[in-house]
């Protein structure tokens, strides 16, 4: 028990710290070399004629990724499926 | 120092996060501290491409011409929109599982679970 | 479950519903998408299924169809994607800017999306509730 205090307060103060450092290292609100953000944000209302940037970066700048999300959402349920069947019949089942 | 309360808050949820999952022996607070640890990293990835004085990156009739001097990056919320979906397969899946364990060992504390070896 | 449950659930489902397809309907004018809409209409019909049982649930749509529903959604969705970044002049967008008939990719997209979400949330509920 006293070995798992010491390890989880170890991990505690390291997140700790590790925000600090995150707090610290760059200015944050400055705009220095965000030339992707700055292509998106002018380039929505030419490119397609959507009002919303962050709808158009999901579905048309970077759709690629939307594809491999809804792959993972698929294989959850049919994951969860098998697991009910499973539990249900031992195996057998639909 | 801007907007300090936001990165305190997110670094509070963490080690919160990590305390749950860690010390208590049930199974479905275990999977409740892992749901509030990833929320706490997808809280400190939108605070960190924002700007003072910024508004949110939706295009109205009013601001379409001074838009691109005061939105903030909308790159961090598009993939944060993503993780969270992920994050709530990995719940989903998590419950079921305990839901098997416990048709199996009868209980739901994990140290009684290592103690009885089948 | 009681009666003061069963009236509000009755109450509230349509106004649920309605919002849920509004945020999908919309994503191309504000925030939203399909995934926040997927998830409202899911919650509708989740609490049609734990105030009123699984039977009355089953009445709105059965497991088997939202399993179909979700796997043609899927390769429909696929499908259109890769065709998308080839054949990008078939769907250019046109139409004034604010209009709701305007961005017909992010629009046609998020309606699919949105269906998808909810026949792949709808089988997990389903299956929880079921154990």
């Amino acid at each position: 028990m006293m070995k798992r205090n010491i390890v989880v307060g170890v991990c505690m103060v390291m997140i700790f710290s590790f925000m600090l450092y995150v707090f610290m290292f760059p200015g944050f609100g400055e705009w220095d070399n965000k030339s992707v953000a700055e292509h998106y944000i002018q380039n929505s209302l030419k490119e397609t004629n959507s009002a919303n940037v962050v709808g158009s970066i999901v579905w048309d700048f970077r759709s690629f990724d939307t594809l491999g999300e809804e792959t993972v959402l698929f294989t959850a349920a049919m994951g969860i499926f098998s697991l009910v069947m499973f539990g249900l019949g031992k195996g057998e089942g639909k | 120092m801007i907007m300090i309360e936001l990165y305190l808050t997110s670094g509070l949820m963490m080690m919160l996060g990590v305390y749950c999952v860690a010390m208590k022996p049930n199974l479905i607070k275990k999977i409740i501290g892992l749901a509030i640890f990833t929320d706490a990293i997808h809280l400190l990835l939108i605070t960190i491409g924002s700007r003072e004085n910024g508004i949110p990156p939706i295009i109205t009739p009013e601001n379409v011409n001074t838009f691109s001097q005061f939105s903030v990056d909308p790159v961090p919320q598009a993939l944060v929109l993503t993780s969270i979906v992920i994050s709530l397969s990995i719940t989903a899946l998590a419950l079921c599982i305990a839901i098997i364990a416990y048709r199996h060992f009868k209980t739901l504390d994990t140290e009684k679970m290592s103690d009885l070896r089948g | 479950m009681d009666v003061i449950v069963k009236t509000t659930v009755k109450g509230l489902f349509p106004f649920i519903l309605l919002f849920g397809v509004y945020i999908i309907l919309h994503g191309h004018l504000t925030p939203g998408g399909s995934f926040p809409g997927g998830t409202m209409v899911v919650v509708g019909i989740t609490l049609v299924a734990l105030a009123f049982g699984l039977r009355k649930a089953e009445r709105i749509i059965k497991e088997e169809t939202a399993h179909i529903i979700e796997g043609t959604m899927a390769s429909f969705l696929i499908f259109l994607v890769i065709f998308e970044t080839f054949f990008r002049s078939v769907l250019t967008p046109s139409g004034t800017i604010f209009n709701l008939w305007s961005a017909q990719q992010v629009l046609l997209l998020n309606v699919f999306g949105g269906i998808m979400v909810t026949m792949a949330l709808t089988v997990i509920v389903f299956l929880l509730i079921k154990e």
